[in-house]
This record gives structure tokens, C-alpha cells and sequence, in this order.
């Protein structure tokens, strides 16, 4: 058991490394908030793990799925567009037309267009 | 929604580094918890790196050509003479501020001195540009018909402490503070550059910001420093040397000034008094003099050069594992800077191919090894203040001794060096390059059996005099390197003309193996690809025809059969039978899709957005027309087994064509089998085989590569 956990311990920093940035523009976009990004990151994270979802080949795909699912629930207040453009500059007009969208269309156009993720997938991740 | 400035607008929306280290604690806690769920508190999240402001223009790698015109004086910095001022005496400098361009005619100083003088690389990485700054950029790059300022900034801060290119999207006022020196510009101040130098291809600038006074007096921010008189700057030389200066470390690449580093010097070990009059060096060393000319000699390259580049090599992942399976990691990358440290040859031997022959399926390349794994020169290399050509101490490889030889760099090729000495008289051992498909094996070889060998073969012997050094990875030396990814790349362009095709990678002589993800190879008809993967980094790769392609990565830099591509969001273009279809083009615009055994499958310029795919290559024509649409461009096949990517640019008249819309499940895209109908108004439909018309969304029709064959209202050629 505890080689088994070893293994996968490994195998998951490997893929926390390659998705941590990702994963938090995506959590950062539903939940608009840097605290809540994280909150949200962590919750997937566990979920995650309890469920043992590590390794698969859809493992992005999953992971981004619990992001959007637990971002749903996330009651972390989000910055504002005034606040974001002081804080990260200001955007395009694309951007500021994306965050004023619902949650899920919000994840579900952020993974289309930054995580080259189709159509469908992208709505199968944001729970549309 | 525009997905690059969407992407760029995520650039700076990063976690900071205890994100990382939470997801960690987070699954450390949950694995040994397993069947538990506990819900966190989300805990205070520690501010993310201050940024002072966000400017953005794309960068871009341009084709931008100024009407400036050559400085035809070049740089000579003149010892202390009477040059006719009647303040001038044994103390004064007078420093002649023409600075010929080191590269290509049209690079024009004043492209940097702009730069420095409204804008700052901050510690974040980020560049902020002065109030004045922003009017100038908005003048001078502002794109027509757009407020946003998303033209291109041409020079571009090389931030390689971070590894990235700066992305300058709008510009935004800073704030005082880390950029003051900014604001003095607007009093007056203008950045002038003193002194230049040379270092392997990086150029170095001594810039000082002076204030010319109506009176003729000339101005540092500390005082009075001299006078400006009949164009050249005459200092006191005691008043200069109290200060300081800036020192920049730039390079050209891609058509632009690329800033890599600033530094601040005193000024009092800049100008060294010599019995002959003021020579001029930094940090106590003959940094810059007049012997730097030499540097502008006629060298030229070698008569003869590989047919093509003599050999590939993988960069190797840190368990030093060939990265072969599509499970290696996306996006992993390496910084400019240690880009630039393998260019200035930290962990390079340099091999000088001198002969080829090719028998038996196996390349032999004879030539010279110059390793710089000598501790002086390697040391040399690394350091800005040294001077990287020039006299050096090389080991020849199978050598026991070193040699002394003259490297100079062409300005014509700014990173490749080329000796100057004998080459017969200064190795007594080759190197022997065999190369066999992807595999190369090295041997030293006594020059006279070197000889004997190319005779044998057919060749000449090996002759004396110039030839061109290309840098070879040893496997020793590669491990620890990650992948490099699309986006963190930069170019030494060949100062030459466009049409040449050498990149950084063909000089480095590298190849990055990134597969392609595993995904599905979807055939269409036989006559067509089914090019169908738009990977997540950016690489697509359609294959064209088997006997031309063989391009086995998504991303990163590549050759295969008569094309060299580089897939790094700079693609220097692609070249087919030595004719270079498409020149420079901006970052982002080429995609190369490949199947998932990473077989290129086609390489076409511009991104399908809204069913907009230009090709590239052009070199067959249908019924001699280039057929023109509102959306697409064409692109033809020779024969009836190519598809054919259109683009129409106009539609002139009806036409009707087969579509293929290539589709690969998992990712969206889908394949439909039937007739895109061009309307006057480029407006287009699918049409069944039965006419019967299928709707294709908008969304789909934007983000779907398309395989079209033409039949010209079912007359004429055909593709079926």
C-alpha cells in the first residue's frame, strides 16, 4: 500500500506540476478571486485524490471538471472588473465580456479558448 | 472571441509559489485521509507578485522596415586630439556617436534608443513605458483601425531572468518610483549612446542620458559634463567620469533590437587615459576599443556548407530519457536566458563541418571540434564583460594541447564564428560526424586520415582558411535540459536577406522531440488528409503528402524531408525544395497538424478562426488562377491524391467545392463529407452529395480546419 501511495504521490506532483498553472487561470476565471482560485484548486485536489483520479488519461480533462464543480460553490466574493484592471491591468474587451458570463458558460469559454478543448468537452467540464 | 488576446490577457494571472505547495499539502493530507472529505477553509492567500502596471503591445516578429537610412560613419572612437574647439585639450573625450548598425542595413539604433528612453524592464518582468512613451507608441504602432494598442513593439525586452518574451498589450501610465528615470526624459534627457562594443552576437551599448542646453553645454543629471559641438559630444573628462552609465546587452532577432540586459557602470573605469591618448573599456578591461572593428571584417562564410543541417539531436529530459512517448510533458520549458547561455556555448562544442560525403545510407562529416569546455573560455563565455571572440584557447577534440586561434563573428551571421587561422595547420585532429538517420556517432581522426578518407570518397581536401562553425550538444552535456515550448523562444535571425532559412535551431542544431498527444488518425477518402488535431499547445500538423513530410513533433523545431519548420509561435517559414514559401510571419500564425504519431500531416499559415486558413504553399496552380475568397485562400495540389487547403479571399463567382472538415474525437472537431458553397458574399454552406444543404454552426465553421478540394462548377480540374 504505501509503495502504491508512493508511486502515485510522485506521479502527482509530476501532473500538479504541469497543471497548476492552468488550473488556477481556470479557477481564477470562475471564481474571479486569487483566495478563491486556490479554494477552489484545493477542493478539486482532494476530491481528486479521495476519488482516485490521478493518472487516467482524462486526468486534465477530470481535474478541470472538479475545478468548475467546486467553483460552482465557491462563496469567496470576486473582484470586480475595476478591481481586476488595477490589479492585472486592463484587458480585452473579450476578457471583460467573458467574466461577465455566468459561471459555466465562463469555464466552459475560458477551456474552449485557453485549453484548446472542444466544444463538447469544454461543456462536459463545466457541467453545461 | 479572440483567442489570442484572450490568451494574452492570462499571461499575468498566475498563482504564486506557496499555490503550489498548498495543492500539495492538500493531496498529501487527502491520500492518507482517502475515504474522508474535509473541507478546507480557504486560507489567506499571500499577494501575488506586486505588478506595477501591465502594458501590452503583441510582440511580434515583424517585417518592419524603417526608412532610415545606413549610417555610412562607422563607430570610431577617436583619441584625444584638437579637433578644432577651442575647450578642447588633453582631457577632453570626444566621442564620435555614429554607430553603424551591426546587422542587417535597416537596423536603426534609434529603434532602441526609443525604447530606452520610454520604457523599463521592472523586477516583475513586466515593461513599463512612460507617459510619453505611451503617446509614442500609440503614434508609431497603433494599428489602423484600432484603438487597442496591439501593434508591434520592435524592441523587445529580453526578461531572462523570467524566461519570457514581454507582452506588451495596452499601455498603461506607470507609476514614479522603480521608474523614475523615466520621467526625466520628459525634461529634456535624451538617451545617447556612447560607445559600442561586440561580444559574440551581442552587441553592447554604453548609454548615457544627456541634456543638450540651447547654449551648447551638455548635461548629465549631476551637471554639467561638456558640449556638443559640430555633431560630436566633448566631454570633461574628469566630469563624465564622476558618473555613471547604463550598460545594455542587445541582439538582434527577427527584426528587431532585443534588450537582454542593463547594467549600471561607473563611468570612472570606462575611459582609460593610454600613452596614445584615451582608449575606452569597462571594468578595467579593453571592453571597447577600436580594435572591435576588427569584428566588422569581411570574413566570409565557408565556400561550402552542409547540404543541409549535418545533425539533430533530441533535447534530452532531465532522466535523460529520449522523449518518445506522447505522455512527456507539455509546455515544460527553458528561459531565454538558457537559450542564450547554449548559443554562447557554456555547453557546446563547436564543430566546424568542413567536408561531406554521404555512402551507404550513413552522412559522414569531416571537420574541426572546438570544444569550450576549457575553463577559460568557458568562463569568458559567461561573462558579459569578456569579449567572446577573439583570441581564445580551444582544445581541438583528440587533443592534449590547446591551440590558439582567432574566432570572429560575420556580421552577416551573427552567432556563428568563424576562424580565421589555417585549419590544416592548427588541427591535427578532426572530428568525424557520422550521422545515420536520427543517430550520430563522433570519432577524432588524425587530419591526414581525415584526408585520406574524403579522398577516398570522392571528395577534395579539406581546404584551408574560413569555414563556419556550427555548435553541436554533447549527450554528456544535455541532460537537465527541459523541453522548449512554443511560446519562450527566440531567434537570431540571419542578418541576410528573408529568404534565408536558418533559425536558432538549425544553428544550434537541435530538434525538440515533443510528440504529438495520442489522438486519433481519422481517414477520409482516400484522396484526402484528414488533418484533424489542434493540440493544446498550439501545434497542428496535417500531413500534405507522405513523400514530403516526416515531421514527428507538434511543437518545437523540426525538418523533415524538404521542409524545416520550427513550431514555436516564431516560425521563421517554411522551406520546400530551398524555396522559402512564407517568410517571417508574427507568432501564432503557422499551425502544423499532425496525426498521433506525430506525423505531420500539413503545415499552414494563420490560426482557423472563422474558417480562415491561409497555406503556404502556393507552387501549383489551378487552371493558372490563384482562385480568390472572402474567407479562404487557396492553396492547391498538384495532383489528385492532395487535398488542398482554400482560403478564399474573394469570391468572384459561384463556386462550389468539397469540404472536408476534419474532425478528431475528444477534441470537436468532426468530418462532414460534402460541397462548401461560396456565395457572392462569402457567405458559405455545406452542401450535401445530395444538395441537400447541412448546417454547419458558426462556431463550428471557426474553429474547424478545412480540406478542401476544388471543382470548379463541376468543370475543369477536379479532385475527388
Amino acid at each position: 500500500m504505501s509503495k502504491d501511495v508512493k508511486m502515485n504521490k510522485e506521479e502527482v506532483s509530476a501532473s500538479l506540476d504541469r497543471y497548476t498553472e492552468d488550473a488556477y487561470k481556470l479557477a481564477f476565471i470562475l471564481t474571479l478571486s486569487e483566495e478563491g482560485a486556490v479554494s477552489v484548486m484545493e477542493d478539486a485536489v482532494e476530491e481528486m485524490t479521495v476519488k482516485g483520479g490521478w493518472g487516467g488519461a482524462d486526468e486534465k480533462t477530470s481535474f478541470f471538471a472538479l475545478i468548475c464543480k467546486h467553483a460552482k460553490k465557491c462563496r469567496i466574493p470576486p473582484m470586480t472588473a475595476e478591481e481586476l484592471t488595477e490589479k492585472y491591468g486592463k484587458k480585452s474587451d473579450d476578457f471583460y465580456a467573458l467574466i461577465a458570463q455566468p459561471k459555466a458558460e465562463r469555464a466552459r469559454l475560458h477551456m474552449i479558448c485557453y485549453e484548446d478543448m472542444s466544444e463538447e468537452d469544454a461543456a462536459k467540464a463545466a457541467g453545461k | 472571441m479572440n483567442k489570442i488576446r484572450y490568451i494574452l490577457d492570462m499571461t499575468n494571472i498566475k498563482p504564486d509559489g506557496s499555490v503550489r505547495a498548498r495543492l500539495s499539502s492538500v493531496f498529501f493530507s487527502a491520500s492518507s485521509r482517502q475515504a474522508s472529505k474535509k473541507r478546507r477553509v480557504a486560507a489567506a492567500v499571500s499577494a501575488a507578485a506586486a505588478v506595477v502596471l501591465i502594458v501590452g503591445v503583441i510582440a511580434a516578429v515583424g517585417a518592419y522596415r524603417s526608412a532610415h537610412p545606413v549610417r555610412k560613419d562607422p563607430f570610431t572612437p577617436s583619441p584625444v586630439t584638437n579637433s578644432g574647439g577651442s575647450n578642447v585639450n588633453e582631457n577632453t573625450l570626444v566621442l564620435d556617436c555614429q554607430i553603424e548598425p551591426m546587422y542587417s542595413d535597416n537596423v536603426y539604433y534609434e529603434e532602441f534608443r526609443q525604447t530606452v528612453r520610454y520604457s523599463r524592464m521592472l523586477s516583475d518582468g513586466v515593461a513599463a513605458v512612460n507617459k510619453d512613451g505611451i503617446k509614442k507608441l500609440a503614434e508609431r504602432y497603433k494599428a489602423p483601425g484600432d484603438d487597442a494598442l496591439d501593434g508591434i513593439v520592435m524592441t523587445l525586452y529580453a526578461a531572462s531572468e523570467y524566461g519570457e518574451h514581454i507582452i506588451v498589450e495596452n499601455v498603461h501610465e506607470i507609476a514614479e518610483g522603480e521608474t523614475e528615470p523615466l520621467k526625466y526624459y520628459s525634461e529634456g534627457f535624451e538617451p545617447v549612446i556612447l560607445a559600442a562594443s561586440r561580444s559574440g552576437s551581442f552587441e553592447y551599448l554604453l548609454v548615457l542620458d544627456l541634456k543638450r542646453s540651447s547654449d551648447g553645454y551638455v548635461y548629465t543629471r549631476t551637471g554639467r559634463v561638456g558640449q556638443y559641438k559640430n555633431g560630436t559630444y566633448q566631454f570633461d573628462g574628469a566630469a563624465l567620469r564622476s558618473g555613471s552609465a547604463d550598460l545594455y546587452k542587445i541582439r538582434f532577432e527577427l527584426g528587431s533590437i532585443v534588450i537582454y540586459e542593463r547594467t549600471e557602470v561607473s563611468l570612472a573605469t570606462a575611459f582609460i587615459n593610454t600613452a596614445s591618448g584615451f582608449s575606452y573599456g569597462v571594468a578595467g578591461d579593453r571592453f571597447l576599443s577600436g580594435d572591435e572593428n576588427d569584428m566588422r571584417s569581411d570574413m566570409q562564410p565557408a565556400g561550402f556548407a552542409p547540404d543541409d543541417f549535418p545533425y539533430t539531436f533530441s533535447v534530452y529530459n532531465t532522466d535523460a530519457s529520449v522523449l518518445t512517448s506522447s505522455s512527456a510533458v507539455p509546455g515544460a520549458t527553458v528561459s531565454r536566458r538558457e537559450i542564450c547561455d547554449i548559443i554562447n556555448g557554456l555547453f557546446l562544442q563547436w564543430f566546424v563541418p568542413l567536408h561531406r560525403f554521404e555512402s551507404g545510407g550513413v552522412c559522414t562529416y569531416i571537420g574541426v571540434g572546438i570544444t569550450t569546455r576549457d575553463t577559460t573560455l568557458s568562463s569568458m563565455l559567461s561573462s558579459t564583460s569578456y569579449p567572446v571572440y577573439g583570441n581564445g584557447n580551444f582544445v581541438i577534440e583528440g587533443e592534449r594541447e590547446s591551440y590558439s586561434v582567432d574566432l570572429y563573428y560575420s556580421p552577416w551571421s551573427s552567432d556563428r564564428p568563424y576562424f580565421n587561422e589555417s585549419l590544416s595547420d592548427s588541427a591535427e585532429y578532426l572530428l568525424v560526424v557520422e550521422t545515420t538517420g536520427d543517430e550520430m556517432r563522433m570519432q577524432a581522426m588524425h587530419f591526414k586520415d581525415a584526408c585520406a578518407l574524403i579522398e577516398n570518397n570522392g571528395g577534395q581536401i579539406l581546404p584551408d582558411g574560413e569555414a563556419t562553425l556550427l555548435p553541436v550538444i554533447r549527450e554528456e552535456y544535455i541532460a537537465g535540459f527541459e523541453p522548449f515550448s512554443v511560446d519562450r523562444l527566440c531567434f537570431c535571425k540571419n542578418a541576410g536577406t528573408l529568404t534565408e532559412t536558418p533559425c536558432l535551431f538549425d544553428r544550434l542544431g537541435m530538434s525538440v522531440n515533443i510528440p504529438a498527444p495520442d489522438l486519433d488518425f481519422m481517414n477520409c477518402r482516400v484522396q484526402y488528409l484528414s488533418a484533424s488535431l489542434i493540440a493544446s499547445n498550439g501545434g497542428e500538423l496535417i500531413r500534405r503528402n507522405e513523400n514530403e513530410y516526416d515531421i514527428r513533433s507538434v511543437t518545437g523545431y523540426v525538418k523533415a524531408g524538404n521542409f524545416t519548420v520550427s513550431c514555436d509561435g516564431y516560425l521563421n517559414g517554411v522551406v520546400g525544395n530551398n524555396v522559402m514559401h512564407c517568410n517571417l510571419c508574427p507568432a501564432f500564425e503557422f499551425k502544423v497538424m499532425t496525426d498521433r504519431q506525430g506525423q505531420v500531416l500539413q503545415i499552414f499559415r494563420g490560426l482557423p478562426k472563422e474558417t480562415d486558413l491561409t497555406g503556404f504553399y502556393t507552387s501549383d496552380l489551378i487552371d493558372g488562377k490563384l482562385y480568390a475568397g472572402e474567407i479562404k485562400q487557396l492553396l492547391y495540389s498538384q495532383t489528385l491524391d492532395r487535398a488542398a487547403n482554400i482560403v478564399y479571399t474573394s469570391v468572384p463567382d459561384t463556386v462550389s467545392v468539397d469540404v472536408l472538415l476534419s474532425s478528431q474525437t475528444g477534441y470537436g472537431l468532426f468530418t462532414y463529407y460534402g460541397y462548401l458553397y461560396c456565395d457572392d458574399y462569402g457567405d458559405t454552406y455545406l452542401v450535401s452529395d445530395a444538395g441537400t444543404v447541412v448546417s454547419v454552426s458558426d462556431s463550428a465553421k471557426k474553429r474547424y480546419a478545412f480540406n478542401i478540394t476544388i471543382s470548379k462548377n463541376n468543370e475543369g480540374v477536379y479532385y475527388e
